[in-house]
């Protein structure tokens, strides 16, 4: 440093940025501990959820809040055998699969015609998807459950696979149509002038750019269908067709008194979409806002 | 996990569409020549978004708008939901449901749900995502932490917080005596008068991350200079935020409120999964999302007799509802974003 500063001003300005500097850490400290007791509040229950799924009967009262005793995988074990946990698996990936697969594409095709097209009535179609997202879930599944039971399918995962197929379509129009709409004229109009017809447009050009878009589309549907509890609770009375979060009802009503069990079904249940969460947290975050931010 | 599988399903059902027959299905491409007399076009190719739209629009008609509209016929008909369709009544049920005081407790309770749900929303999701609002190597981990339950089932939200609230297993009792509240120890949900407090706050444990999140992304459109340039007007920090800030996030506003007034009034899993189909104790948790569905399948023990078609008088009403306001706040609120920018 050339020229060393006077002792009167180098005094008060390192004394201000000492103040400033523990002012500083000050500020981290406080930001880091509410955001450390936020994220408590949410992660303490559910991991007293994942040590309960560990411990048996007994522990429950003799160590409610302590740790297991051991990390056996025993409730998991008797979950699988007694809680019909693999058929409510499988009907949990078929369910939640087609459905998401089915609702795409039609939400996709439509907010295509929607986006790209004009015609007479267009504004109106639009409406009468978007429209579905406030019709509630209990009006429509009435006359529904009467339908299927007309036509034969009440109580077996058809009917939930169609529920899921149709009702994931008002969110994929309301966020592909945006994003359709958002793309630009003059790709679409090239490939018309090279002799493509619209599907090819559709399908080579503009579909793998609104990858985003899908992907927000299947995790919003894929998510709620995964946890979806009251269509597949009304439509499934067959047990053998019962997704997860129905079978885990159902089992609770018999077993109140095995914890451990229910606990390790929860885990179970919960399992897939915290593991696709944690690899894919930004994309989860952005899609399940998008449909909002778009609304 | 669950993500992959369907992508890939969708792009197989969609390619093998079009390898196999083109879509729209007949057509082959149509020559430079065909394309310009437009008159030798069948109907089909001159509308070629119907080829889009039809899919959609059969599955959506046939599975979503007819029962929409059979719901509307049906509630003008006396009828408990098997055998042949009784009696018209017109709009009896609606006058019905109107005089019931279950009804109108079911939608209070709906209504003081909201009501907490916004108030939370508005100070302590609000806070969050103003504290989130700056970069950190944790922000991000902090956040995803903050947002991990809005993506857990309703069945596993209801049953972690049946173990957490439990009087002899649950840690809630323990923790509050520890940190010398232990007045507010008590049977969370057997007690008349916090149940229904307990279900608001397990509600606003769900659902606060959806907000912080849509707040932290209007937070994010607020240009920095603008905050500055307050500041060295002398702006305090609470006048920045009163003035420049929470103006600037008027859109996120009418998006949080929006989607919470539409989740929390048709909200039936949590809740019944909490309180189950009678909102224990005594109906002090009975919310309209529930009290449909008891009233429908029989299972309300008020009468244990199902009565379907009254049922979807108030599904219906509760629709119009829905549709009403949301409309009346969506114009509002819009009017409001309009008039700040």
């Amino acid at each position: 440093m050339p020229g060393a500063p006077s002792p009167t001003t180098s005094i008060p300005s390192s004394a201000i940025r000492l103040s400033t500097s523990v002012r500083r850490i000050a500020g981290a400290a406080v930001w880091h501990g509410v955001m450390l007791v936020a994220c408590a509040f949410v992660l303490i229950p559910i991991v007293m959820v994942v040590l309960g799924s560990f411990k048996s009967v007994n522990e429950f009262f003799a160590s409610p809040y302590g740790l297991p005793e051991s990390f056996g995988l025993h409730n998991y074990e008797k979950a699988f055998a007694e809680a019909n946990l693999p058929v409510a698996l499988r009907n949990s990936i078929i369910s939640t699969g087609l459905g998401v697969a089915i609702s795409t594409v039609l939400a996709g095709l439509a907010a295509y015609g929607l986006a790209r097209f004009r015609f007479a009535g267009r504004l109106a179609t639009r409406l009468l998807f978007i429209g579905g997202l406030v019709v509630p879930v209990q009006l429509i599944i009435l006359p529904l459950f009467i339908m299927f039971r007309q036509i034969g399918i009440l109580g077996d995962l058809r009917s939930l696979i169609t529920v899921y197929s149709i009702f994931g379509i008002p969110l994929g129009v309301l966020v592909l149509t945006g994003f359709f709409a958002s793309l630009p004229r003059d790709l679409e109009e090239a490939a018309r002038i090279d002799g493509a017809s619209h599907f090819e447009v559709f399908w080579r050009i503009m579909l793998p750019l609104t990858r985003p878009a899908i992907a927000a589309v299947v995790i919003l549907n894929g998510v709620w269908m995964w946890n979806d509890f009251f269509l597949g609770f009304i439509l499934l009375t067959k047990p053998d067709a019962m997704t997860l979060p129905v079978a885990i009802m159902a089992f609770r009503g018999t077993y109140s008194t095995e914890w451990g069990l229910i606990f390790a079904s929860v885990t179970v249940s919960a399992l897939p979409v915290v593991i696709a969460y944690l690899l894919l947290s930004r994309q989860f975050i952005a899609g399940l806002t998008a449909g909002s931010v778009k609304g | 996990m669950a993500v992959r599988p369907a992508e890939r399903q969708t792009t197989d059902n969609g390619r093998g569409s079009g390898d196999r027959a083109p879509f729209p299905p007949a057509p082959p491409t149509p020559s430079r020549f065909e394309r310009e007399s437009a008159t030798t076009r069948s109907p089909w190719q001159r509308v070629p978004y119907v080829w889009f739209l039809l899919p959609a629009l059969v599955g959506y008609g046939t599975f979503f708008v007819y029962p929409t509209i059979r719901a509307f016929y049906l509630s003008l008909f006396d009828w408990t939901g098997v055998g042949p369709i009784g009696d018209f009544v017109g709009l009896q049920h609606f006058g019905e449901l109107l005089r019931s005081d279950r009804f109108w407790a079911a939608a209070l309770h709906s209504g003081q749900l909201f009501l907490f749900i916004f108030i939370f929303q508005n100070t302590v999701s609000l806070g969050l995502a103003l504290m989130l609002n700056r970069r950190s190597r944790m922000t991000h981990i902090y956040r995803a932490i903050i947002f991990l339950p809005v993506i857990m089932s309703a069945v596993a939200t209801g049953i972690i917080w049946i173990l957490m609230l439990d009087p002899i297993i649950g840690i809630v009792n323990p923790v509050l005596r520890d940190v010398g509240l232990g007045w507010l120890q008590r049977e969370w949900q057997a007690d008349q008068d916090w149940a229904m407090r307990t279900v608001m706050l397990v509600q606003a444990w769900q659902w606060n991350g959806m907000a912080v999140v849509l707040y932290l992304a209007g937070l994010q459109n607020v240009p920095e200079d603008l905050k500055h340039a307050a500041m060295i007007d002398g702006a305090r920090r609470w006048q920045v935020f009163r003035d420049v800030v929470f103006p600037m996030l008027a859109p996120a506003f009418t998006v949080v409120t929006v989607l919470s007034f539409i989740l929390i009034f048709r909200a039936f899993d949590l809740i019944y999964v909490l309180t189950g189909p009678l909102g224990a104790p005594d109906g002090a948790t009975l919310v309209i999302g529930v009290l449909i569905y008891g009233d429908a399948f029989g299972t309300s023990g008020y009468s244990s007799q199902p009565h379907m078609s009254y049922a979807i008088a108030e599904g219906v009403t509760l629709f119009a509802f829905l549709a009403g306001v949301s409309a009346l706040l969506v114009s509002l609120l819009g009017r409001r974003e309009e008039a700040i920018h």
